[in-house]
């Protein structure tokens, strides 16, 4: 039963480690129809008649409306827009703290058709309906980063400066680009170099460069969020499925003989190291006439692009095919480990020499009777790690400095489309972009393009 | 008992004449004072009007009603449209003067003016009474009381002229300072800065070898900067040439920097950035092999030669050793030299944006006493503090332009919120709104406001909602006109279609223009501009909206900075210096942080945006 159209978003308040109690927040005009289809008060559990109270804290059952099973007992809030965070109708669970249950109700939540909030959604609607500042909203990023992320916090101010002078000198070639062109409609007869069309064409691609790689700095958070995405790959019947089962501890993937049962991707949240990770088992790769196969398989290689970390799996008792040599090929360049599974059935075949000239860690285990899972796992979390060191981000970028950034780009663009119109008018894109840089920082575009003029040009009678 | 008159003028200059202008046409009886009859509306700088930014401001006075526009053009010996290839909002006129003319057909358009009278007198004192101006009292004595007071007074305050080492009190060359008026304004509880300017050498055009220089030809065709003026040349058009100055000019000027008062330390003012005197732009751009010298007649009946671009304060014979190192100018003979002045000038934060001091009510500033510099900049504070003094006289609102309306609303919000250091300037690239602050469409834009307030008279008026309509009209039949084929080539399709194809030139197809012989060569380039970049001002009036937006907000009357919370303590100082009226303007005020705005509006508008959270809020006001 989904509800159509609608309108909530929804994710988890708390931090991703466990903890005594987690909070999962819906907000939206469904938000509480949302929430009164998987909550049941008191005990014994029964549904709502009529509609509760707000601010009323409920004690009752979170159960999943499909099956109908118990997902935690807990407490539910409901709160009447626009006297809630968000300034819309919100509902907060509160259960217990651990991921994989919290995860559970926000899958309820996104299969009965609410939204997963991004990052700092909550804030900003908050922002968006007037219940908060520009500057309330922003720290209310700071407090919740310095608590869950004690990186952030220990380096939040050098994190500051550092993106500061990162969104500063973005700025100022933007200023200069800027300052060359406007130079000329105040100064017509000062016999200055004229910006061409090609000069600034090149001069605004590699500016849309540095801001990729500004904006590359808010894809690293996600390591530090805890929101790194892990695909277990490989061909078919080398036992990904049965390694996917062990690492959840349950059976979450069906294990058959026969090559080729996973057809579609499964996927799991699942704590490592106090880290959520989603864990992606993928159809193995192979050529298949069986249609439903062959979508499998490039669904793996789509998901295999969104993945963070690959798994490449191998078995001792197949062959190194063709399809292990693309893989390894499509997965060389991403981090990874390679896991050889049936170690039951061990011979003498040099894996190394398979890896060539690409470097990855090299374990063993069997997944079917556990033999060398603890290295396994041990491995991985060092793996992870060392990821995670490796892309530890230089600078915190929020939402709103994306946005900006985003936006930005958006107007460099339309300068480089139409290259061709008069100069006054590309200076309107150009002048657009400058002042999202000026929502940043907080500087004055104008008085700066003076100033920029008349330290770089020699001008005036 | 005094003479009474309701507005008096101070200072003859380009303020000084829209301002008395503009108050005896809205029927104040008014009295113009200067120091000389014979330097009214005097061009004691460069011989010319106009350029970007500038030519702007002349147009909008125009379109107001100023007088600037219709001067120059039944004045100007050389004119030149600028920027046509950079685009429809850059274009700009500028126009040569006949100097003498200049002034001579001004000071005719004032004694004529009804309502208005000169009278020629220095001031010494401004009479104020509670926070009120009374009257003024000339040098001779004689008293006179008014109801409001314009102050005009160029660089003659404490005015200081400097050649090389030498310097002398006086307003410009020739001409005695003001001192005793800066005392008084200073006695009125006024805070004054102290600027500097230059001017170049002026050299006999007979000295001057011609054949070593480029020559620069004025326009065929006569362009108005005045919407009113008919489109002929009223004067013999002459050339203006261009020369350079070389290595060894920098030689000379490097060897001799330590004679000039602006490196001595002599000079205690701060000049202007965009017009550098030569040592300064030696000195600061050393790579530079050449700047340029643009030679500009000063009139017809007179030889000397204004040399732009090499405005300097260097002694006497270090500027004729300046001159024998420039191509063209080895031999020139010097008629008047240059030199700097400094001046004492108002911090224009002490004014309100109608140009009415906050401290003294009925005194109103104009021109350089506010920090500006350049005659269109003067000309149109002037006009805008005429208006307001006699609208304020009348019992009429205010007329305050905003940035998105006019670039003398972008000039007088930098000087009211801004804090000036040198002298302010104009330019393009202070306009946010650019493209809607067009030549073309300054009539559109703001003669409404000079028929509202009697500026232009009836059938000026008439003409001007002629034109705007006339646009409008060329647009939407531009919509419905159907082409069926250009020259020999097929193609279908409507008017304003082909009109916006970049290379689709309206004015070569004769066969078209035939259909739109209604409308004129004016309304029909301004109807181009608006069908061709639809997008672009689209874009730009989403722009404006929002900066209305933040414009309408207003503080409550008794805002108490000292209940706010969490402002900075530069920006709460800042605050209550500038007093600003609106948010966007405190938002603008050099010194106050977006988080000191976040403090204003979370303390004066949390509650309404509370009840009304799509109408003001933080998240749209910070967008």
């Amino acid at each position: 039963m989904l509800i159509q159209d609608c309108d909530a978003m929804a994710a988890i308040a708390t931090s991703s480690g466990k903890g005594a109690i987690g909070i999962l927040r819906l907000s939206g005009e469904s938000a509480w129809s949302l929430a009164l289809g998987m909550f049941r008060k008191g005990s014994p559990p029964s549904p709502f008649k009529g509609k509760p109270i707000p601010r009323q804290v409920y004690y009752g059952e979170f159960f999943d409306p499909e099956t109908e099973n118990l997902v935690d007992r807990g407490l539910a809030l409901f709160f009447k827009g626009p006297a809630s965070y968000t300034g819309e109708d919100l509902v907060e669970f509160h259960v217990h703290g651990n991921p994989v249950l919290l995860n559970e109700l926000l899958r309820i939540c996104i299969r009965r058709g609410a939204r997963a909030a991004e990052a700092g959604e909550f804030t900003r609607k908050a922002l968006l309906n007037g219940k908060m500042n520009l500057l309330e909203a922003e720290s209310v990023g700071d407090i919740i980063n310095a608590e869950s992320i004690e990186a952030v916090r220990l380096s939040n101010i050098t994190y500051n400066g550092l993106l500061q002078s990162k969104i500063s000198s973005i700025r100022e070639a933007l200023l200069n680009i800027l300052a060359s062109i406007e130079v000329e409609f105040d100064y017509p007869e000062e016999s200055l170099d004229p910006v061409t069309r090609p000069h600034l064409e090149k001069e605004l691609k590699s500016l849309l460069i540095s801001i990729d790689n500004l904006m590359d700095e808010q894809k690293k958070l996600k390591f530090l969020e805890g929101k790194l995405k892990i695909c277990l790959i490989g061909s078919p019947n080398t036992g990904k499925s049965s390694l996917l089962n062990r690492l959840l501890g349950k059976e979450r993937a069906i294990v058959s003989e026969t090559p080729g049962t996973t057809r579609d991707v499964v996927d799991e949240w699942m704590e490592m190291d106090g880290m959520m990770v989603k864990l992606m088992d993928t159809a193995g790769i192979r050529h298949s006439d069986d249609v439903v196969e062959s979508i499998g398989v490039k669904k793996t290689w789509e998901t295999l692009k969104e993945a963070d970390f690959v798994i490449h799996v191998l078995a001792f008792d197949s062959k190194i095919s063709d399809q292990d040599m693309d893989v390894l090929k499509e997965t060389g360049d991403k981090p990874g480990i390679m896991v050889i599974n049936k170690s039951d059935l061990r011979n003498s075949f040099d894996f190394k020499c398979f890896l060539g000239d690409k470097s990855r860690e090299i374990l063993e285990v069997s997944a079917k009777f556990g033999h060398g899972m603890d290295e396994f796992w041990d491995g991985l979390i060092k793996a992870i790690n060392e990821l995670k060191e490796k892309n530890r981000p230089e600078v915190f970028l929020n939402d709103r400095h994306v946005l900006h950034l985003m936006n930005m780009k958006l107007d460099i663009q339309k300068a480089l489309n139409s290259l061709d119109a008069p100069m006054d008018l590309i200076a309107i894109d150009l002048r657009a972009a400058l002042n999202e840089s000026d929502l940043i920082t907080g500087e004055s575009a104008t008085d700066d393009l003076l100033d920029t003029i008349f330290r770089t040009f020699c001008v005036g009678k | 008992m005094y003479e009474k008159v309701d507005v008096i003028v101070v200072g003859g200059g380009h303020a000084g004449c829209e301002a008395s202008l503009a108050a005896a046409k809205m029927g104040c009886n008014t009295l113009l004072i200067t120091m000389n009859m014979d330097s009214i509306a005097a061009m004691p700088c460069n011989p010319s009007i106009g350029g970007p930014g500038k030519g702007h401001l002349v147009r909008e006075l125009d379109a107001l009603g100023g007088e600037m526009g219709r001067n120059i053009d039944e004045t100007s010996i050389h004119c030149r449209m600028l920027n046509t290839s950079k685009g429809p909002s850059v274009q700009a006129l500028r126009a040569q003067a006949d100097k003498k003319l200049y002034q001579l057909r001004m000071k005719g358009v004032l004694e004529n003016q009804d309502n208005l009278f000169i009278r020629q007198g220095e001031v010494e004192r401004i009479v104020l009474e509670g926070g009120q101006v009374k009257g003024l009292e000339l040098k001779t004595g004689e008293q006179f009381t008014a109801c409001a007071i314009i102050l005009t007074t160029g660089t003659f305050l404490n005015g200081l002229t400097h050649y090389g080492v030498k310097n002398f009190p006086a307003g410009r060359q020739g001409e005695g300072p003001s001192v005793n008026l800066s005392n008084s304004l200073h006695e009125a509880g006024f805070q004054l800065g102290r600027l500097k300017t230059g001017t170049v050498p002026r050299v006999d055009a007979r000295t001057i070898d011609f054949t070593r220089m480029k020559i620069q030809n004025p326009s065929e065709v006569p362009l108005p900067f005045s919407f009113f003026s008919q489109k002929k040349f009223h004067l013999q058009q002459v050339p203006c040439w261009i020369t350079g100055t070389t290595p060894e000019t920098a030689e000379v000027i490097k060897r001799n920097l330590h004679l000039s008062p602006m490196y001595s330390g002599a000079i205690k003012g701060i000049g202007p950035r965009y017009c550098p005197s030569i040592e300064d732009k030696i000195k600061r751009f050393p790579d530079r092999e050449s700047h340029q010298v643009f030679i500009e007649p000063e009139g017809l009946l007179t030889n000397e030669i204004y040399l732009q671009g090499i405005s300097t304060s260097l002694p006497i014979e270090v500027q004729k050793r300046v001159l024998e190192t420039i191509p063209g100018l080895e031999e020139a003979k010097i008629m008047r030299q240059g030199y700097a002045v400094e001046y004492d000038f108002s911090y224009p934060s002490q004014l309100k944006r109608t140009l009415e001091t906050k401290i003294c009510k009925g005194l109103y500033f104009a021109g350089q006493i506010n920090g500006t510099s350049g005659y269109e900049e003067a000309a149109a504070q002037g006009l805008m503090a005429g208006i307001n003094a006699a609208a304020c006289i009348q019992g009429m609102e205010a007329l305050v332009l905003d940035r998105s309306e006019a670039y003398i609303g972008v000039m007088i919000d930098d000087l009211t919120t801004k804090d000036v250091v040198d002298p302010y300037r104009i330019f393009t690239s202070r306009a946010e709104h650019r493209l809607n602050l067009r030549f073309d469409n300054a009539v559109c834009r703001l003669s409404g406001y000079g028929a509202k307030y009697g500026i232009l008279n009836a059938k000026e008026a008439a003409a001007t909602v002629r034109f705007h309509e006339n646009v409008a009209v060329f647009k939407k039949k531009a919509k419905v006109f159907h082409v069926k084929r250009l020259g020999s080539q097929i193609c279908e399709g409507s008017l304003e279609n082909l009109i916006k194809r970049p290379e689709f030139e309206f004015f070569r197809h004769e066969e078209i223009i035939q259909s739109f012989s209604e409308f004129t060569k004016e309304e029909m380039e301004s109807a181009l501009i608006e069908i061709k970049y639809e997008g672009y001002i689209r874009r730009q009036m989403a722009q404006i909206a929002q900066f209305k937006r933040m414009e309408s907000l207003g503080f409550p009357e008794n805002m108490n900075l000292s209940e706010v919370k969490n402002l900075s303590h530069e920006g709460r100082e800042r605050l209550l210096k500038h007093k600003p009226q609106t948010l966007g303007e405190a938002q603008r005020i050099q010194g106050v942080r977006s988080s000191d705005i976040n403090a204003l509006v979370v303390h004066f508008f949390s509650n309404t945006a509370r009840k009304k959270p799509a109408e003001s809020n933080a998240g749209e006001i910070f967008k």
